[in-house]
């Protein structure tokens, strides 16, 4: 069974410090950033089946973050974490191509649940799930 | 009786009686639903506590802006229920305000070593004392000892329920209902008002003679659980104070009541429809000494629960109507129940009490 690559940005240390050990236990392989800059770097290097990232952040948001990732890796399901209230960002993500959204507060359980619905999309039922059963 | 009241009325505001009864029952509602709004961001931001959650300072700002939005909604209802009186609480609210701006400033500094809270959960508890932190309030009529915005919202519900109260007060001078449960006579004075129909000096026809055909279901359910409640009956039945009175209005979906016992009132308002999302039911009851049977009942019942003094209030909301219904019916009986002197006399216990009203409404 495929071993799904996630990245996750956000300038926010406590989301990489929860995701990371949480969609681990999924057997997931999962690198964390909280500088834009960094992680496009690190996209050049390896290809990720899934990349999650903050919609507000300093420097680069999370919606020029999808736009540079779409044209680059089409196949690159994208996951943008919107805030409270936020109706029109979650409209303009999925239009510019986001495959979901998530809204914080969130429960990891509940982004591992969008990431295998993304591991479906792809082709790779049953990753990302400890059980391997997918959805 | 009936052109003496209609004049009180009508000399207070100029308008027809009933219109003012009407509209301030529909005020006070509008109130009731903003407290709604406070006790649910409440207990959303005590889930979000629990470390379950990833979270960023942006929901605690959001929730401390729905927060003071909510009781600045509160403050406007009280002051038009009450006419004005109570426009120094927008100054106590900001000095609340104020505290919460200075812990947005200092979480800057906050950083977690290795096993401590994260920043985000630390500002959360912080901004939660200020927000929704209980304090037992030792002189009620003094704003300045509320410390926490949802003292506030308890302060304003206190106030707007007094004000009820006296807006109900004269209506016990009114004739009582002759009948009630199985066709006997109601066991306190009961006076009864369908407002969809007003109030006519000529006749005072907006007085329902048969409190079971009023055109509301919340108030018909009320009434019909508080007359055929088995707490009439029984070693202490019959010593109800006989200046107990009971006055209760309908309108539409709606109902509001006002039980009087001597000095104190007990007051309850439901919304009652097939919109669960619209539903509510309020209470309050000056429980004393039984407080924390009353805690304990209303909390079996699903209710959350608050309390200062002797006084403890009860909501719930957003249910299906028949869940509603069951709820209004318990609080009619538990009016009832405290009506009587406890059986057991002063060495009650709260869970014989709990148990004594459940195995009788079973």
């Amino acid at each position: 069974m495929h071993t799904l690559k996630i990245l996750i940005l956000d300038d926010e240390p406590i989301v990489g410090k929860y995701l990371q050990p949480a969609l681990m236990k999924h057997e997931m392989e999962v690198e964390t950033f909280q500088d834009p800059d960094q992680a496009l770097a690190r996209m050049n290097e390896t290809q990720f089946d899934v990349v999650v990232t903050d919609i507000r952040m300093k420097g680069m948001d999370g919606l020029r973050v999808l736009e540079w990732i779409r044209p680059r890796f089409p196949r690159t399901k994208v996951i943008v974490i919107t805030g409270y209230g936020s109706r029109e960002v979650e409209r303009d993500a999925l239009s510019k191509g986001a495959f979901a959204f998530i809204t914080k507060p969130f429960k990891p359980r509940d982004l591992q649940l969008v990431i295998q619905k993304a591991a479906q999309a792809l082709g790779y039922p049953g990753s990302g799930s400890a059980e391997g059963t997918g959805l | 009786m009936k052109s003496w009241l209609s004049k009180f009325l009508r000399k207070e505001s100029g308008t027809d009686p009933s219109q003012v009864v009407r509209l301030r029952t529909v005020r006070f509602r509008h109130l009731l639903r903003h407290y709604g709004q406070m006790v649910a961001l409440c207990v959303d931001a005590a889930e979000k506590q629990s470390g379950e959650y990833i979270l960023d300072k942006a929901y605690v700002l959001s929730l401390t802006d729905k927060a003071f939005e909510t009781v600045q909604d509160m403050i406007y209802d009280l002051n038009v229920l009450a006419g004005q009186r109570y426009a120094g609480l927008y100054d106590s609210a900001d000095s609340i305000r104020q505290k919460a701006t200075t812990l947005f400033k200092e979480e800057s500094a906050f950083s977690a070593a290795p096993g401590e809270e994260e920043p985000e959960y630390l500002l959360l508890r912080k901004i939660r004392k200020v927000l929704f932190g209980r304090e037992s309030v030792a002189r009620p009529d003094d704003d300045a000892s509320r410390t926490s915005l949802f003292g506030i919202a308890e302060s304003a519900m206190k106030s707007a329920s007094d004000s009820m109260s006296s807006l109900m007060q004269p209506f016990t001078t009114l004739p009582s209902i002759e009948k009630a449960h199985g066709g006997a006579p109601p066991p306190i004075k009961t006076s009864v008002m369908d407002l969809m129909k007003g109030l006519k000096e000529s006749e005072g026809s907006s007085l329902v003679s048969d409190p079971f055909s009023a055109d509301s279901a919340a108030a018909r359910a009320f009434l019909k659980a508080f007359f055929s409640s088995e707490f009439w009956e029984g070693p202490s039945a019959g010593t109800a104070d006989s200046n107990s009175a009971l006055v209760a209005c309908g309108l539409e979906d709606s109902m509001s009541a006002v039980l009087f016992h001597g000095e104190e009132y007990d007051l309850f308002d439901a919304f009652v429809s097939g919109a669960p999302e619209a539903n509510h039911v309020y209470c309050r009851f000056q429980s004393g000494e039984r407080g924390p049977a009353v805690s304990a009942i209303l909390e079996r019942l699903g209710f959350s629960i608050s309390g200062i003094g002797g006084e403890l209030t009860g909501w719930i909301s957003s249910q299906p109507l028949s869940e509603m219904v069951s709820r209004v019916q318990a609080v009619a009986e538990l009016a009832v129940f405290l009506l009587q002197p406890c059986p057991a006399g002063p060495s009650w216990k709260a869970e014989d009490e709990v148990n004594r009203f459940f195995h009788k409404t079973a």
